[in-house]
């Protein structure tokens, strides 16, 4: 695992960075939220440690940067000494996976950063892909293959959960509940919607990717157009 | 609404006993004067009678039956039966309650003998006020029950107009958010609206003194979390050393946390003197001697260089050999540790230190986003304007020459 911090505070960035070194976890070490920029663009790591008090650009806008101009995906905590309520929903809304205040214990960062790690890089954010499907959340565009492909917003929908939760299987009630919510509609029109989708991403290829798994969902993997 | 109630009782209670007190002795005094104006008359009918019986006597020389229209009766001494008590009177006109008469003495010489005669009135027969006290009496009596009960109608109305300002100011006080005193005065031009605003106004101190409070509070918090998180880590990472088994590494990381454990150590105890100045800077007593600012400026530099040592920095130092300062030597330091953990805390290279006859310059490479975003570390700067003021000195700080973040201290020395 290979960890970033952003810390201004030396002292505190030395011992996370010895601490967690000597568990065996890599960490390389920002001054500044500019300095992480450069950093992610060089290298790749799984989680971000991200103090708030920093000089120039601060944490919370570092991390929504990060979110929205580089669509880094990359799970991030923030590490701070801002303890209140305001402050913890600034972070989540900045774009945080989760929350430290100071002091902290060194082994329940630990802790989290694993479970971060875990749970692996966020699926909401920039280019989504399965093989050579891809769905950009920012800009709505779905190619495959190279090309582009037209989806009405329900079958972009689907597309979208699919992809997230792909190679796992989603039931046809999950599937209803992300695109209706509540409002389930009266006939079973996710079937007529899946049936088009799979015209338009599978049909014109050699292997179709919407596979059905009788008596449990649909999934995306590779199978026979 | 209770409180409401009762000062509407408290109230019409009042005008029921003022009013009943000021009917009651207004008709005491009625009733005094008709009295007083009763006895009058009785007297004057007996001295108009006594002149009568005087001019007839003078006149005739015999004791003639006077007009007994008003029941006045003539008594002569030895012809007459007369109580003992009258006879040793003195001539004049008198008031006999036990008898409930009113008799004129007056001495007449009669058979060359002078005798008493009592002009006797007795009010039994015919008395106009007699027959009619009790009448007097009950329509007095009813005017003091209607003034009573139109005064307490009158406290009634009153109470009800006058309480309404009052149960409206206080709904709103009952309202107010104790977190967070905000209160709306009431619109009006009286005594209340008076009262309501300097309610509201005092209100609005509270509440800025409260927010004061917290963000203090919470910039306190806020400082102090740093160092103590990094003593708790440092801790814990020595542990964690300790639990490798002397291997070379954890030696050198062991040695680190713990010099890193004394740098915080260091600003938290700054900052715990800083906070304890500023909570009680207006209670401590100004003591000033003679102390050189040079001494501890070098002592304070050589310690901060100890303790940074691991950043490297290039230090310039051109101080004086000795310079002092009446002031108050605490504060002095605070202000030096303040100052200097701010620089060594953000140098990016050298430092320069300069000490003048009355000027401190320091000097200090910091990074351009710094420099941008000196607002960020602005705290600890403060806090030195602060206390450079309560000493009269001036504390400026901002970009120098070269691009150096440059912080001065003027002492002002030819004020001394």
């Amino acid at each position: 695992m290979r960890i970033l911090l952003v810390e201004d505070n030396l002292e505190l960035a030395g011992n996370i960075c010895d601490y967690l070194e000597l568990n065996g976890i890599l960490t390389d070490h920002a001054n500044t939220g500019k300095q992480s920029f450069t950093l992610i663009e060089r290298a790749s790591y799984d989680v971000i440690i991200m103090d708030v008090m920093m000089p120039g650009i601060d944490g919370f806008e570092t991390c929504r940067q990060l979110r929205q101009r580089c669509q880094c995906q990359i799970p991030t905590i923030f590490l701070t000494a801002r303890t209140d309520l305001e402050d913890k929903i600034k972070g989540f809304e900045a774009g945080a996976d989760d929350y430290l205040t100071k002091p902290f214990a060194m082994a329940e960062l630990h802790c989290r950063l694993l479970a971060l790690h875990m749970r692996g890089k966020r699926q909401d954010i920039g280019e989504l892909s399965f093989l050579d499907l891809k769905l950009n959340t920012q800009t709505g565009l779905v190619t495959r293959a190279g090309l582009t492909v037209n989806l009405n917003k329900i079958q972009y929908q689907i597309l979208l959960t699919l992809i997230k939760h792909s190679p796992a299987i989603v039931s046809r009630d999950d599937l209803e509940y992300e695109i209706w919510g509540e409002d389930l509609p009266d006939t079973d029109i996710l079937r007529s919607h899946i049936y088009q989708l799979r015209k338009i991403i599978d049909k014109p290829f050699t292997q179709a990717y919407i596979q059905t798994v009788h008596g449990k969902g649909i999934k995306l993997s590779i199978g026979n157009s | 609404m209770y409180y409401f109630r009762y000062f509407r009782r408290q109230v019409t209670l009042t005008f029921i006993i003022f009013s009943a007190f000021l009917s009651g002795l207004f008709s005491f005094l009625i009733w005094t004067t008709i009295e007083s104006t009763d006895d009058q008359v009785r007297e004057d009918l007996l001295q108009a009678q006594s002149q009568k019986l005087v001019a007839n006597f003078e006149k005739t020389g015999s004791l003639s039956k006077i007009d007994e229209l008003f029941g006045i009766q003539v008594l002569l001494e030895n012809r007459d039966e007369i109580p003992a008590k009258w006879l040793a009177l003195p001539t004049g006109i008198y008031e006999d309650n036990e008898e409930d008469t009113h008799l004129e003495k007056i001495l007449l010489q009669i058979d060359n003998e002078t005798r008493q005669v009592f002009l006797v009135h007795v009010p039994a027969n015919g008395d106009v006020l007699d027959n009619n006290r009790f009448p007097v009496q009950l329509i007095l009596t009813l005017i003091s029950l209607v003034v009573t009960l139109i005064g307490s109608l009158v406290g009634i109305l009153l109470a009800r107009n006058l309480s309404r300002p009052v149960r409206e100011l206080s709904i709103r006080i009952a309202d107010t958010d104790p977190n967070q005193p905000v209160f709306e005065p009431l619109d009006r031009n009286d005594e209340f609206g008076e009262i309501s605003d300097a309610f509201a106004r005092t209100l609005l101190k509270i509440n800025q003194v409260i927010e004061r409070e917290k963000q203090f509070s919470a910039y306190v918090s806020h400082e102090l979390r740093t160092p103590v998180a990094v003593i708790k880590s440092s801790l814990e990472l020595a542990k964690v050393c300790r639990e490798k088994h002397d291997t070379k590494a954890s030696k050198h990381i062991e040695e680190q946390a713990l010099s890193r454990m004394s740098i915080a150590n260091t600003q938290m105890e700054l900052l715990i003197e800083t906070f304890l100045y500023l909570g009680t800077k207006n209670s401590l007593p100004a003591m000033t001697s003679n102390v050189d600012i040079a001494a501890i400026l070098r002592e304070k530099i050589e310690a901060y260089n100890k303790e940074y040592q691991i950043k490297g920095i290039n230090i310039t130092l051109d101080i004086l050999q000795a310079l002092p300062i009446a002031c108050n030597e605490k504060m002095l330091e605070l202000i030096l540790e303040n100052i200097l953990r701010n620089t060594f805390s953000y140098c990016a290279g050298s430092i320069s230190i300069v000490l003048k006859t009355d000027k401190l310059y320091i000097y200090n490479d910091i990074d351009q986003l710094r420099i941008d975003t000196a607002e960020h570390f602005g705290f600890g700067l403060q806090i030195v304007e602060d206390l450079c003021k309560s000493h009269s000195w001036s504390f400026s700080s901002g970009i120098g020459e070269q691009n150096q973040y440059l912080s001065t201290i003027n002492f002002h020395r030819a004020s001394y």
